[in-house]
């Protein structure tokens, strides 16, 4: 079945060409590796990443900001007009007729009424003096957490826990346990600071106090994503944030609140459509090693020579040998087609297996001496199984090639049927890859994919092996199957054709 | 003697009036079998087909017994052949290929091989494309003829040889012969068939014409001479004389007859009693003897025809 003198002619033979391809495919595999591990090829990419990572933090500290401020604002308003009824009322009832009324009302407890009793009665007592229900329940509250003291500083302290109290239940409806404590800090800090402010206005103060509070905080939260922002760059766009804010509120003072901050905070990149949006989402998830090395290489530039390669040899060991007639030597000794077919087989075979192992020890190196870096995406496994996907897609078109070579008595035809269409499939698959679904749909032509049907080079699945799916092994096992088939048709061809020598 | 090569009814139709029709033939051990025909009458197919290239529409081949396609690699031990095409391996040099088919065919011992090259003053060392033809032919005679073959079979080997070479080329494949070599060889040149051949096969549009024994042509009872006198009674009176003539050139005085083979001394004594101007034998040969075969066939179809 095998003849080792033939195998040593026909690598003799194709020596040369066989040493030119692979030097010249491990180089280029090399240098792709490493220029595109290397480089700021993808520069365009990394500004686009990062001017909508820019645009998002800045959007969320917009948001933060406005809807800080309109808490703050809110809660010193309340505050505000609570201190003011509050020190009226005190007014009113004067500060003996508060402790007549809260040693009543400390009495009928005593007497074993309930606290719902004891101010109803109250209110009853008092009425000719125009003491409401209301009015009992403000001195009452206030006696239960203060007692006697009427200072202005308890009474300051009373209502502003009051009103975070009241932030801190309306937040906590609205968002979780976490954000609503915290709210409740700020606000008590805010109002407590608000309190010794004697030169700004209630906005002024609420707009500064977010600012620097945002300034201090968020740098900090952002370094632990990885993002480095300065405290005056927050400051700078919280505040010009709450500018626009409460310009729009003097514009529209009815506005839903909610709505108008979504609005204001509305990142460029939420402006745009969704199909736009997602095209935008798709250049920065672009995983441009894998697409240049996985694909752009081991689908179409590092077949190119191979392809030659096979076309060339696989027409030179047999319909070139029979076209020229130095076929007659080897059959003119005892050696039968049989064996003179299977050899060349197993040579071509061989050849460009040993090429890829090469081209897989190239790529090994080259990927070890990049190291670990963000920028290479491809794995020591996966650039073995690219290389024996580039293999076994070599084995089926030499296969064709082969076919083509044993079939056809003259050279012309066999590089006609094997050339032609294992170049043909190789244009196919670069016209094809345009509009490829891992291309982003900003600069993929939908219709082009028509040409990834067209051509056996699409069942090597490289973006399977490289996102660790297994759609790549039936995919594989077609290949091997086109390539046995046409191996198989050549040995019968050849064995049963007339030769012409 | 056992048959060698035997084809018997082989046919292999090209279409359009081409290939082989029904040829029959058989050559037996140490015979030395020449086919001769015109350039597409069919010698190169039926080589094809002793080699086991082409396999026919019908008939039989066989060579030693053996069945030319089914068994072509067993018949291949016993034959060294030359094609018509001389186009080598893509290899570097003369020795590399000698090598390299030693090796296919199992041969060992080169010493054989190292012989030939010495006598056809061969450097096989010399790049094997850039061999002149004379060169190429001289190395693909070595391949075929080093590992001692019994069957030689040689496709119009001569082609495009100057004459020296032809010769010495020719020397070989007889001295071959001479060892007890049974050799089939095509040509489309007669003389060199008929002066090395036993048998000799006239092929013409894919037909066997006739197959010759050479001794026929070699061994005719009869002989021609053709004569010229200086005077022109001498040659009214030879016209006299009783001789067979087959062609009279009056005007020359010439004429050309011919007689038994045993006769001829007693033409010679006649002829010292004439002025004779010269006298040359006019030999027989394989051209002339296919020339009156195709032209009575060619008569004779005519008649078929009225």
């Amino acid at each position: 079945m095998f003849s080792k003198p033939l195998f040593k002619q026909s690598c003799k033979a194709n020596f040369l060409t066989w040493i030119l391809v692979t030097f010249a495919t491990c180089f280029m595999l090399a240098v792709v590796i490493v220029v595109i591990g290397l480089s700021g090829a993808s520069y365009i990419k990394d500004s686009m990443v990062e001017v909508f990572q820019d645009d998002a933090v800045y959007a969320e500290v917009d948001k933060n900001a406005m809807t800080y401020y309109y808490i703050t604002e809110t809660s010193l308003k309340t505050y505000d007009q609570a201190k003011a009824n509050f020190d009226l009322l005190i007014d009113t009832v004067t500060e003996p007729g508060y402790k007549i009324l809260t040693n009543s009302y400390q009495k009928l407890i005593d007497e074993g009424k309930t606290d719902d009793e004891a101010r109803n009665n109250l209110a009853d007592q008092y009425s000719i003096l125009g003491l409401t229900r209301e009015y009992v329940d403000v001195i009452i509250d206030y006696y239960l957490v203060c007692g006697d003291d009427l200072s202005d500083e308890k009474v300051s302290e009373y209502l502003m826990n009051r009103v975070s109290d009241g932030v801190y239940e309306e937040l906590i409806e609205k968002y979780d346990k976490e954000t609503a404590d915290f709210a409740r800090t700020v606000m008590t800090d805010a109002i407590s600071k608000y309190f010794e402010e004697t030169e700004l206005s209630r906005e002024e103060f609420a707009s500064e106090y977010i600012t620097v509070m945002l300034g201090k905080q968020l740098p900090d939260v952002l370094a632990q994503e990885g993002l480095e922002y300065t405290a005056s760059e927050i400051e700078d766009e919280a505040r010009t944030a709450i500018k626009d804010f409460r310009g729009r509120l003097l514009i529209e003072p009815d506005a839903e609140i909610d709505k108008l901050i979504d609005d204001l905070s509305l990142s460029i990149f939420n402006k745009f459509p969704e199909d736009v949006r997602k095209a935008l989402e798709e250049i920065q998830d672009l995983d441009i090693f894998g697409l240049i090395v996985g694909t752009v290489f081991f689908k179409m530039a590092g077949l190119l020579l191979p392809i030659v390669y096979t076309i060339t040899v696989a027409n030179n060991l047999i319909a070139g040998q029979v076209d020229s007639g130095s076929m007659a030597y080897v059959l003119s000794t005892p050696t039968k087609r049989t064996t003179v077919i299977f050899t060349q087989m197993c040579y071509l075979i061989t050849s460009l297996f040993v090429m890829f192992a090469l081209s897989s020890v190239t790529g090994i190196i080259s990927l070890a001496a990049l190291g670990a870096r963000s920028a290479v995406t491809i794995s020591i496994p996966e650039m073995l199984l690219l290389n024996a996907g580039a293999f076994i897609t070599m084995c089926a078109i030499s296969g064709i090639c082969f076919l083509a070579s044993a079939w056809f008595n003259r050279s012309k035809q066999s590089m006609t049927w094997g050339g032609g269409l294992s170049m043909f499939f190789l244009v196919t698959v670069i016209l094809g890859l345009f509009g490829s679904s891992f291309i982003p749909a900003a600069i993929r032509i939908d219709s082009m994919n028509f040409f990834n049907y067209v051509t056996i080079i699409s069942l090597f699945d490289s973006v399977s092996i490289m996102n660790g799916t297994l759609a790549y092994l039936w995919k594989f096992a077609i290949l091997l199957g086109v390539s046995i088939v046409c191996y198989i048709v050549s040995v019968i061809r050849f064995k049963k054709k007339d030769l012409p020598l | 003697m056992k048959n060698i090569i035997e084809f018997s009814g082989v046919t292999k139709d090209y279409r359009h009036g081409r290939g082989i029709f029904d040829i029959s033939l058989s050559v037996s051990e140490g015979e030395m079998f020449g086919f001769v025909g015109t350039n597409g009458a069919g010698k190169t197919t039926t080589i094809r087909h002793i080699m086991g290239f082409l396999k026919q529409d019908s008939g039989t081949v066989t060579v030693k017994g053996m069945d030319a396609w089914n068994q072509a690699s067993s018949i291949k031990k016993f034959i060294g052949y030359v094609p018509g095409e001389i186009a080598f391996p893509d290899l570097a040099s003369g020795t590399e290929f000698l090598k390299s088919q030693a090796e296919l065919s199992g041969l060992k011992d080169m010493s054989r091989a190292n012989r030939l090259i010495e006598r056809l003053q061969l450097d096989p060392s010399a790049n094997l494309r850039r061999m002149s033809k004379g060169m190429k032919q001289k190395t693909a005679l070595v391949a075929a003829l080093m590992a001692d073959p019994e069957i030689i079979i040689l496709d119009e080997p001569t082609t495009g040889l100057d004459p020296l070479m032809r010769v010495a080329f020719m020397d070989i494949v007889r001295e071959e012969h001479m060892r007890g070599k049974t050799v089939f060889m095509s040509s489309h040149m007669f003389e060199e068939l008929q002066t090395t051949c036993d048998k000799v096969a006239l092929i013409d549009n894919g037909k066997i014409n006739e197959i010759v024994d050479m001794n026929i042509i070699t061994q005719r009872p009869d002989v021609q001479f053709k004569i010229e006198f200086n005077k022109k009674s001498d040659y009214r009176a030879f016209l006299n004389s009783g001789y067979t003539i087959i062609r009279d050139q009056p005007q020359y005085s010439q004429v050309t007859i011919t007689l038994p083979k045993k006769e001829t001394q007693k033409l010679f004594f006649s002829l010292s009693d004439y002025d004779v101007k010269f006298i040359s034998e006019i030999p027989y040969t394989l051209e002339k003897y296919f020339k009156e075969k195709l032209i009575n066939e060619r008569i004779k179809e005519q008649k078929y025809v009225q």
